[in-house]
């Protein structure tokens, strides 16, 4: 197992090499003019001259290639061009925020619908169970950013329940624990919602699927045979095997931690890596373009590596030798 | 007489000068109450505080409540020396060439820490701003600066290579203080933790938080040397998007949202009470860029032609629904002093723009709908940038309106920044883009034919009887004789047409009712925030 991930991990190197040399040279390769936001009439063109010398946009693309792989090998990303700052210290607010909405909403999001697509599985064909189908795949069609605006417009303008946006209070740090906890919960639970509750119905089906199919099969037959009670048959035998394609879809979920959502962090102001990737983008900000390139190759090969794991843990006959 | 005139001049400043506000102690109070906070919105975050390094053009404003300048310039956007307001400086001389200044600063102004601002604290931010290893924005305001020189505590100097008439302005800084950089390098400079946290600051505010992408939190400066602001606290709270922003002006999240989109003013206006929409005169103006050098667009007639084909009141009322105002130069009318008021907007009339465009060779020959001339029709691309809805409306209409007089527009939406090296690369025939004015006054920039190859004027634009306006404009210190010289520079491009100027764009912004005693001005509604008071219901 221990050298098995040790070659993932090996194999994993050139790879992620091969995507930042691919989207460096794309991405410099793109029209857009990085210093654009320079071209005002109270800035001298000089100006513009001269940053673009500061950050070396005047050398050939190879020059500087070699000179941000060198720079990445020792852990300097650089500078953002757009937001005058290191691309470290940019990367270090946006990924504890992303991270936390994200890790929430996958664990809300497994929890619901884990739990909603096994009920489903167990009264196939009963009344709850075509209201979970016909209810999961409306809120899967549902565009994210429809629901965001309707449950903004509902719960923060017409009911004023929740927040409409932000991390937390205006002067929550002054707040005693719990009710600091709780206003950064608040925050939360539009957000969440939100993101969580398409993967939801999406797992739910998944699962409903996957269990009832499972509990079809031979096996189930001879335990139920064997007299073992119901409740260890679905959670023990039938439950374990159903699990791995949703091991897959959290698998495939795992780079999404990081990349955040755009939609629902710019509509409920959630200074997260969305924001971040599209921003840097739009600018032409290549250092914070190729962190960010990083950042999401390493989450991808990581979330595959991780699903390969856990499939071994779910299902012992898998084995990685 | 040019002695006598200097001489009048020189006296008007003093006495002007004179007039300043006297530090009072920082605890005596001001009409209307005190106490209270005003949460604003921001867009974006700021880059830094340190108003050498920052970038970000929110970061300007911020800046406006923790440091404070040499002088001020009034509501009135006047920009004339003579109007500036003393701050940091109660008064200052010209010498009798006007190739100096010397400031008499305030003694009684102290950093927040309690030490004295003094010349030296300005010399040396003069030092950083000229550092060429520092990224400072505005450094070409220097260009002309021969030297700074410090003549006492209190005394400051600047001796210019020639005589024009930004001289005042150009050297108006805001100083940062010096005993708390003392032995640090310009490399150390850049990462001094000072510029995320600004310690020592002179505005009638200091930092009190910073979230970052979250929350910018001020609080009143207890050491401010002058009258002490109303409002206790500042808040910034950043939101990007602009219906979130909306949604939390509406909850009472936010007092404050600045350029709100026109088409919700109706709305809130009718459903929000508490909501006081402010509409005032902004600084920004759209164009059409013609490619001047372009065969299509050499002409002025055809240029001038295809303004008047243009119906631009319509345009304002559609996109901004009447917030905005048609405009015919690049002169603001926020800059009263020179804004020719005698050239109204030509007139919408495609009849006549038919007329011209067919007296200089444009006539449908083959029957398709389409102007042509020597075999090749009327037809070209106009770009403008994706991010600006109101540009690519403004683009479908234009598109709309030439079609009516046989002209075929390729409309093409790009990003910003590829808007921008595009236009650099002149790889375009038109395009529709803006520029914000600042209180500084000089085309330069924009208008010289020199600035083709090094500077703004992207268009091409060259004509040497603006060229040479500008030269004598950009020297001359009496206001009447430049006033008679702007309007002329005014007159000359309102014939030539070198844009076609669209509108100037309102500023609307939506602030709670219980905040009293506003006053905005072109650049803003920060104006008078240090005067703003809250009535409690």
């Amino acid at each position: 197992m221990r050298n098995y991930i040790i070659r993932r991990i090996l194999i994993a190197i050139p790879i992620i090499f091969g995507v930042l040399t691919l989207t460096f040279v794309v991405m410099n390769l793109t029209p857009g003019d990085p210093l654009a936001q320079y071209v005002r009439p109270d800035v001298s063109p000089e100006f513009r001259e001269q940053m673009a010398e500061r950050f070396g946009l005047n050398d050939p693309l190879h020059v500087r290639y070699f000179k941000w792989v060198r720079n990445f090998c020792v852990g300097d990303f650089g500078h953002s061009y757009s937001r005058n700052r290191p691309v470290r210290d940019v990367l270090l607010d946006a990924v504890p925020l992303t991270l936390l909405l994200s890790g929430v909403s996958l664990i809300v999001s497994i929890l619901v619908g884990v739990l909603v697509g096994t009920l489903s599985a167990l009264k196939k064909y009963s009344v709850y169970d075509h209201i979970a189908t016909v209810l999961s795949l409306f809120i899967y069609a549902m565009p994210t950013f429809w629901l965001a605006l309707m449950v903004v417009i509902l719960f923060s303008l017409k009911f004023k329940l929740l927040p409409a946006s932000n991390v937390a209070s205006l002067d929550a740090d002054t707040l005693g624990f719990f009710p600091y906890l709780w206003d950064r919960i608040e925050h939360m639970i539009l957000p969440v919602f939100v993101l969580a509750i398409g993967n939801a119905a999406s797992k739910a089906r998944y699962m409903r699927s996957s269990l009832l199919e499972v509990i079809g099969q031979d096996y189930i037959r001879t335990a139920r045979a064997k007299g073992v009670s119901e409740r260890v048959i679905i959670m023990k035998h039938a439950m374990r095997n159903a699990f791995i394609p949703i091991v897959t879809l959290i698998g495939l979920s795992i780079p999404f931690l990081l990349e955040g959502s755009l939609i629902v962090e710019v509509i409920f102001s959630w200074p997260g890596m969305g924001q971040v990737i599209v921003s840097s983008i739009f600018n032409r900000d290549y250092p914070l373009v190729m962190a960010t390139t990083f950042i999401s190759a390493v989450m991808v090969i990581l979330g595959n590596l991780l699903a390969d794991i856990l499939y071994s843990v779910f299902d012992p006959r898998i084995r990685y030798d | 007489m040019r002695g006598v005139l200097f001489f009048l001049f020189t006296l008007a400043f003093i006495t002007l000068s004179c007039e300043c506000q006297k530090p009072q102690p920082a605890n005596q109070t001001t009409p209307g109450k005190t106490g209270g906070t005003l949460v604003s919105s921001l867009a974006t975050d700021v880059d830094n505080l340190n108003p050498i390094l920052s970038q970000t053009a929110a970061a300007s404003d911020l800046e406006g409540f923790l440091y404070l300048s040499l002088f001020r310039t009034d509501e009135n956007f006047k920009i004339r020396t003579s109007e500036y307001m003393p701050c940091l400086a109660k008064s200052w001389r010209f010498s009798e060439d006007f190739k100096e200044i010397t400031f008499y600063l305030e003694e009684e102004a102290k950093w927040s820490d309690g030490q004295p601002i003094t010349a030296h604290d300005l010399k040396f931010t003069y030092d950083l701003m000229t550092d060429p290893t520092i990224p400072y924005l505005g450094r070409s305001q220097f260009d002309f600066v021969e030297a700074c020189e410090v003549k006492g505590d209190h005394e400051l100097i600047f001796r210019f290579r020639e005589v024009y008439a930004n001289e005042l302005i150009d050297v108006g800084m805001t100083p940062l203080p010096r005993h708390v950089f003392e032995n640090v390098s310009s490399e150390e400079f850049l990462t001094h933790p000072f510029n995320e946290n600004p310690t020592v600051v002179s505005g009638p505010y200091r930092l009190k938080k910073w979230d970052r992408n979250q929350t910018i939190e001020l609080e009143v400066n207890p050491n401010y040397s002058f009258k002490r602001p109303n409002l206790d606290r500042i808040v910034f709270r950043i939101i990007q998007d602009e219906t979130s922003r909306l949604t939390n002006l509406k909850t009472g999240e936010i007092d404050l949202m600045v350029s709100m989109p026109p088409h919700q003013v109706e709305d809130l206006k009718n459903n929000y009470p508490e909501i006081n929409v402010l509409t005032y005169s902004g600084t920004r103006y759209d164009y059409i860029g013609w490619l001047n050098t372009h065969p299509l667009f050499e002409n002025r007639t055809v240029r001038r032609a295809l303004t008047m084909a243009i119906n631009r009141q319509e345009m304002v009322d559609a996109l901004y629904y009447g917030f905005a105002e048609e405009c015919v130069s690049p002169v603001h009318p926020a800059h009263a002093d020179f804004y020719n008021p005698n050239l109204e907007p030509i007139p919408y009339d495609p009849e006549q723009a038919k007329q011209m465009l067919a007296e200089v060779g444009w006539v449908d020959r083959n029957n398709d709908g389409v102007l042509d001339r020597d075999g090749r029709d009327f037809s070209f691309t106009i770009k403008t940038n994706v991010s600006n809805k109101q540009r690519v409306d403004a683009l479908t209409m234009i598109q709309s309106y030439l079609s009516k007089v046989g002209i075929r527009v390729r409309p093409e939406v790009l990003e910003f920044n590829v808007l921008i090296a595009q236009q650099t690369e002149r790889d375009y025939e038109a395009l529709i883009s803006g520029w914000s004015m600042g209180t500084r006054f000089d085309p330069t920039n924009i208008w010289h034919s020199r600035s083709i190859v090094n500077g703004y004027n992207e268009h091409n634009y060259s004509n040497a009887t603006v060229d040479s306006l500008i030269d004598l404009g950009r020297r001359t210190l009496d206001k009447d004789k430049a006033r008679d010289i702007w309007y002329e520079f005014q007159e000359i491009l309102y014939a030539d047409q070198p844009y076609t100027f669209l509108f100037v764009r309102d500023n609307v912004d939506g602030l709670n009712r219980k905040f009293k005693n506003v006053k905005t001005w072109p650049r803003g509604i920060y104006f008078n925030v240090e005067e703003w008071w809250i009535e409690e219901e």
